[in-house]
């Protein structure tokens, strides 16, 4: 079989590489521009894939902590009339105690020691039970007078009654006095009053409420500080009382609910366990819901979404520059002649790198002045495609041309310059 | 115009000397075709002359000022005021109208929108382009062209006129019309220098100096205009 031949003129892949490398070498800076606008080119695609995913991660994220790291866990609802015995049937064969096996009345529904069985899961980070109490019950509260101060009506309408353990305060992070938490895990008769509770019932908010006394149905209960209205818990309005106290109050806790709160990012794997924890022997009496914090997830996908499109702006606007910058040192290569002439003419340095500012500074305003334009059709088309609103800042939109022209003469500075230096000799010799 | 010692040297490896102490006085009015081989150095002596380029040593006065080391503000303003060019292959701008292309010098000469438009309607009246005044200069023949650059040139009222081999690509009509605003220029006092290979150009210049190997070989003989003329031969 006959070889074929390339000619006489062949060159092997070393001389070839050889060859490009001179040619490269002659015209470096705008060799290392090209290499540069493909690198960011490249590297737009995949950090703009890479931007996405992390910011989908942070953002999924962000929804797992709003969400998941922080449940409720309640009494499944049964058919009526015969929740509440099989509740405490259930409950009795959950503890320990083979006596406790034996169903009664007196059991409770959520198991006396919730917390100590919450805290040998190692994802949780904080977990409690509550009980409204003026669900289930009218406890009538009112402030008990201190010293010669006379007594207070109660008020009109009076603030509710929740019943609370100190691991649900530490799920909820309810800012308060948290040393004095542990009281409500015992059985003295003291409160925590929310602070428009305390507003309502004419009790002043300070950090030493020695002396100071609610009466809830006839009895007298010390005050044992203020809590925050900030937080899942809600008890801005609330007077908190230990949680046996509430459940002797309501008679039972078939209302009662344990709020849990996971170590960050382990909400899905604490939602499986919770119930099981809590009643091994039927967790299927128990529904675990998250608690959701619109405020945070919104917050967050916010952040998340802006500084994916700043980092993919601030790369593309790299790109464009030198995508710009390239262009113009090609123009400035071709237009030699044109620069040796305008020197013969008599144009200083100067001028002819203002041709080269002035161009760039131009091109940048007109395509900031279509960028914008494109911008706002596209916010709009998108948001019209997916039934969104459209959110539209005139600053952003009238910012465009300014970004434009900023990008349009920094990408002219270094074609200017090179222009400039152009020797006028050798310049007008060129075709 | 005189220079005096000019060398030339392109600090490259090795060094060239492109000009070797060259001498030469072109008076006003004056007709100069500076004849020599490639590599003689003739662009290197019009650059100098141009102010495009700067001499190695020697002097080069222009109108009474030694300009051989001014910075380059002066030389700019120079150009654009006492010195016109016209380059071989014309560089008109394709893209732009010939009035554009005229205009360009003037505005290089910082003058006014409105006197350059009355100068650029002078000038192109004079070159015979009058006509033509608003086709992009791409479409203009060769001797449209080459009288465009002329116009160019001329419009900023140069004291001298420096060609580059202004007809060696014009047919003989064509070159003699170039060289016919040449002498109308010279006839304005207009000192009008120009590098050719051209025998139609040589026979048209008051003077002839040789260029070879960058030395004047040998003084011209023609004296056509009444000035003082001469080079002082240096071979």
């Amino acid at each position: 079989m006959r070889r074929r031949t390339l000619g006489r003129w062949s060159q092997g892949p070393a001389d070839l590489l050889e060859d490009v490398l001179i040619e490269l070498s002659s015209r470096r800076a705008r060799a290392l521009m090209m290499v540069a606008a493909v690198g960011l080119s490249t590297g737009a695609l995949l950090a703009s894939v890479g931007i996405s995913a992390a910011a989908s991660a942070q953002i999924g994220s962000d929804i797992a902590a709003s969400t998941l790291d922080l449940m409720t866990v309640s009494v499944a609802p049964t058919r009526d009339g015969e929740g509440a015995m099989e509740e405490r049937r259930a409950s009795a064969s959950d503890s320990a105690s083979p006596d406790s096996a034996i169903p009664d009345s007196a059991s409770p529904v959520l198991p006396d020691d919730t917390e100590r069985r919450l805290r040998e899961v190692d994802l949780i980070e904080a977990g409690g039970r509550r009980l409204d109490v003026s669900l289930v019950a009218s406890p009538v509260v009112t402030r008990l007078p201190s010293g010669d101060e006379p007594g207070r009506e109660g008020a009109a309408s009076p603030p509710d009654v929740v019943a609370l353990t100190s691991g649900y305060l530490a799920a909820a992070r309810t800012p308060g006095p948290s040393e004095r938490y542990f009281l409500l895990d015992r059985t003295e008769p003291v409160v925590l009053l929310g602070e428009t509770a305390a507003g309502r019932l004419d009790v002043p908010v300070t950090d030493d409420p020695t002396g100071l006394q609610v009466s809830i149905d006839g009895s007298p209960y010390d005050v044992a500080g203020f809590l925050g209205g900030e937080g899942p818990a809600a008890l801005a309005d609330a007077v908190v009382v230990p949680y046996a106290t509430g459940v002797e109050m309501a008679g039972d806790d078939r209302e009662a609910e344990i709020l849990i709160r996971s170590v960050p990012g382990a909400g899905t794997q604490v939602a499986k366990v919770a119930a099981l924890a809590v009643r091994p022997a039927a967790p299927e009496r128990l529904s675990v819901s998250p608690v959701v914090s619109v405020d945070s997830l919104r917050r967050g996908v916010s952040t998340q979404l802006d500084r994916l499109a700043a980092w993919t702006g601030t790369i593309l606007m790299g790109l464009t520059i030198l995508l710009i910058a390239n262009s113009m040192v090609i123009a400035v290569m071709a237009r030699t002649a044109e620069i040796g002439l305008r020197r013969a003419l008599g144009c200083s340095r100067a001028q002819v790198a203002a041709v080269f500012l002035t161009e760039g500074l131009l091109i940048g305003l007109l395509g900031g002045l279509v960028g914008a334009a494109v911008a706002a059709a596209a916010v709009v088309a998108t948001s019209a495609a997916n039934g969104w609103t459209a959110v539209l800042h005139p600053g952003w939109i009238a910012l465009g041309p300014v970004i434009g022209a900023g990008v349009g003469l920094i990408a002219s500075v270094y074609p200017a310059r090179r222009a400039a230096a152009i020797s006028p000799a050798l310049a007008v010799r060129s075709e | 115009m005189v220079l005096s010692e000019v060398t030339k040297t392109y600090d490259v490896d090795p060094p060239v000397e492109a000009l070797r102490g060259v001498d030469l006085d072109v008076c006003e009015g004056e007709r100069v075709a500076v004849l020599g081989r490639s590599g003689s150095g003739k662009s290197t002596l019009l650059n100098i002359v141009g102010l495009l380029d700067e001499p190695t040593s020697g002097t080069y006065s222009l109108a009474g000022e030694d300009v051989s080391r001014v910075g380059d503000r002066v030389r700019d303003r120079l150009r654009a005021t006492m010195l016109g060019f016209v380059f071989q292959e014309s560089h008109v701008l394709g893209h732009r109208t010939v009035e554009e292309n005229v205009s360009l010098g003037l505005m290089a000469a910082g003058l006014a929108r409105d006197v350059r438009a009355s100068m650029v309607t002078e000038v192109l009246g004079r070159v015979g382009l009058t006509h033509r005044a608003t086709t992009p200069g791409r479409l203009l023949s060769g001797g449209e062209k080459q009288r465009l650059a002329v116009a160019r040139a001329v419009a900023p009222s140069p004291r001298v006129l420096l060609a580059d081999e202004p007809t060696g690509n014009l047919d003989d009509v064509n070159a003699r019309g170039v060289l016919d605003l040449f002498d109308e220029q010279a006839a304005r006092g207009v000192a009008v220098v120009v590098i050719t290979h051209d025998a139609r150009t040589a026979a048209w210049a008051d003077r002839r100096p040789d260029l070879v190997d960058g030395r004047i070989e040998h003084r011209a003989i023609t004296r056509v205009r009444g000035s003082v003329l001469g080079e002082r031969a240096d071979a």
